[in-house]
């Protein structure tokens, strides 16, 4: 399928979004590919469980902060040259994770990999959306969501085979030729599909959002082994709100801001962003809290419980193109409705679940989960999108992703919290260990119990809001802004 | 059965709601599709959580011990409130799912009586609608009734 850039030259489409969704594999593919892969590095670098955790945390902080310049970045040098650039840094990032002698080595290509993920990921959308006619938007959402349904699945899964079949390097060595390769072919298939736009950087903005998003992502970040009411925790959750407000303060003053806010007078565009911030919460808690349920309870291995999840995950990457599909004929309403809906029905049962349950119940539901999400997930961000004019796509996005991403961090925080507050209170004293050890298995078992089911209840609730903020949009094919 | 009702109630509605055209086919078959899925979600978390569907059922088996042997035993906790019997070479009372019971008795032959619970689908509509989920024959409760003549030595054995 051919079609036009901005200037008019042709391209071919489909290589372009193949091209397109490799590198958004991979970037995506990094984001969970350590968690199983930490107990290794730490004994191969003899450092501490809070050192190794920087490894993501670092990750996630490095390229939120990236987000909301990415708005500013795609404006004032175009998608090509901009998506060849963060190939490149996470090229290097990665081949430097996969060459790195000391931990602070590893640390800075994590970081270096973080800083191009971070930028490819809204340039993604706001490229895929850019590059389809509006009446194919919904297809091109479908396709992205496939990789954001599969890569963050699959992350774990292949992190542990690859550590049991070759070292913890094969995480980041088998990403290296995928990633060159997908660099070579940003080079020729990637096109400027996004009009130029020369805007002067606003420093003041640049640093208020970096602390202002560093702050609030790290706050959450820390919450669960600091707690709620630590100081640390309110000090940087403080530092980051003002920090926020002051930027968005900036933001609707300044003729020319780094992220053009003015995008939520849209009434779509902020409830898309809203529900998909729902999703997210919902999505990456429950997948926090579903694979230690399959660990602790069923006493699975990381690797076969990131197996009995593949399902989910390939289910959502088939579903997701038909959404876009079906979004592109119907609008997004009732099939994120309905998506939303089929996820709180889906996820009632784990509310249930006991120590003995059934694991081909828990890959079913957990694929029905799934399929829910593929028809909310994406048709949220394409329907947040579609209120848009083509202009403001690169701030939206930016403002979607950072929603996402600020979603997600709060959503793991708050699962894992509430579900270590409920485990704690239940808990019997380490003293009943010892006088008799059946007992305490039974009652430990219990309280952990109680803790998932009060997790699930969690995203039970936020997912029937999701549903039902779903009856304010305008289901309408015409943009709000023409 | 239940679960490729699971697996297809989705879908059907899914479909009916986005690619069937006709509103008076839509108004009547949503609402039949809605109802099943809720139904089946809900019996999966019944037959999970509370064995729905499947019947109990007992199986009791007579088991010799070691005349010449006292009978074995390690202790759990410093409470003795859990103890591991050991039956034969190989076979163990289970603490965490079982109760034990000790009778001394006139017989000059010491016995174990071991009884069974588990939850199976019997019948062929069990069968039907739960035979995929994997969890037949789960174990309930196992009763050990240990029936020593007396004088019959008890032995705990560290571990």
């Amino acid at each position: 399928m051919v079609t036009k850039d901005i200037y008019g030259k042709p391209y071919h489409l489909t290589l372009f979004v193949i091209t397109l969704l490799v590198a958004s594999f991979t970037d995506m593919l990094n984001q969970t590919v350590l968690g199983v892969a930490q107990p290794t590095l730490m004994t191969y670098f003899s450092v501490s469980a809070s050192t190794i955790q920087w490894l993501t945390t670092g990750f996630l902080l490095v390229s939120a902060v990236m987000i909301p310049v990415t708005g500013w970045l795609t404006n004032r040098f175009g998608t090509k040259w901009l998506f060849i650039f963060s190939q490149v840094l996470f090229a290097a990032g990665t081949l430097l994770s996969f060459t790195a002698g000391s931990f602070s080595l590893l640390l800075t290509g994590r970081l270096i990999q973080a800083m191009g993920s971070g930028i490819a990921a809204p340039l993604s959308m706001t490229m895929l959306f850019s590059a389809f006619p509006p009446e194919k938007q919904g297809q091109a959402m479908g396709l992205l969501g496939i990789v954001f349904g599969l890569a963050p699945a699959i992350g774990p899964t292949f992190s542990g085979w690859a550590i049991d079949a070759f070292s913890w390097r094969a995480i980041f060595g088998i990403v290296v030729p995928i990633s060159l390769i997908a660099l070579v072919a940003s080079l020729f298939f990637i096109k400027d599909v996004v009009p130029k736009r020369a805007a002067r950087l606003d420093l003041l903005s640049l640093g208020l959002s970096t602390i202002g998003f560093g702050s609030l992502l790290y706050s959450f970040s820390i919450v669960g082994d600091n707690g709620w009411t630590s100081r640390i925790f309110l000090l940087t959750l403080l530092l980051g709100l003002v920090a926020l407000g002051w930027f968005i303060h900036r933001q609707l003053k300044i003729d020319t801001p780094l992220l053009d806010i003015s995008v939520f007078k849209m009434r779509n565009f902020t409830l898309g962003t809203i529900i998909g911030a729902v999703v997210m919460f919902a999505m990456i808690g429950f997948e926090i809290i579903l694979p230690m349920y399959l660990q602790i309870i069923l006493g699975m291995s990381a690797v076969k419980s990131g197996l009995s999840l593949l399902a989910g995950a390939l289910t959502m990457a088939v579903a997701s193109p038909l959404a876009g599909a079906v979004l592109d004929k119907f609008g997004g309403k009732y099939l994120i409705m309905f998506g939303m809906l089929l996820v709180t029905l889906g996820t009632i049962p784990f509310v249930f679940v006991t120590a003995d349950s059934s694991i081909v119940y828990i890959i079913i539901l957990y694929a029905v989960r799934n399929f829910g999400m593929a028809l909310s997930l994406m048709p949220s961000g394409s329907v947040a999108f579609s209120a848009l004019p083509k202009q403001k796509f690169a701030d939206g996005s930016a403002l979607n992703n950072v929603a996402r991403q600020v979603s997600a961090s709060i959503g793991t925080a708050f699962l894992v919290s509430m579900f270590t507050n409920v485990k704690d209170n239940l808990s019997p004293s380490k003293h009943l260990l010892q006088i008799n050890p059946i007992a305490y298995k039974t009652k430990i078992f219990h309280a952990l119990l109680a803790g998932f089911h009060v997790g699930f209840l969690i995203t039970i609730i936020f997912t029937f809001i999701a549903a039902m903020l779903c009856l304010a949009f305008v289901n309408s094919h015409q943009k709000e802004a023409q | 059965m239940i679960l490729i009702a699971l697996i297809i109630l989705p879908i059907s509605l899914f479909y009916v709601l986005f690619f069937t055209k006709s509103f008076r086919w839509k108004r009547v078959i949503v609402p039949i599709l809605s109802l099943c899925l809720i139904l089946c979600v809900g019996i999966i978390s019944a037959n999970d959580a509370h064995h729905f569907g499947a019947s109990n059922r007992t199986t009791t088996t007579k088991v010799s011990l070691n005349q010449q042997q006292p009978l074995m035993y390690v202790k759990l906790g410093s409470s003795d409130k859990s103890r591991v019997y050991l039956i034969s070479k190989g076979q163990h009372t289970d603490p965490e799912h079982g109760t034990v019971t000790l009778q001394h008795t006139t017989q000059q032959r010491p016995t174990v009586i071991i009884k069974k619970e588990t939850m199976t689908y019997r019948t062929g509509w069990q069968k039907f609608w739960f035979g995929w989920s994997r969890n037949d024959r789960q174990l309930r409760h196992v009763y050990y009734t240990f029936k020593l003549p007396r004088g019959y030595a008890l032995k705990q054995v560290k571990r």
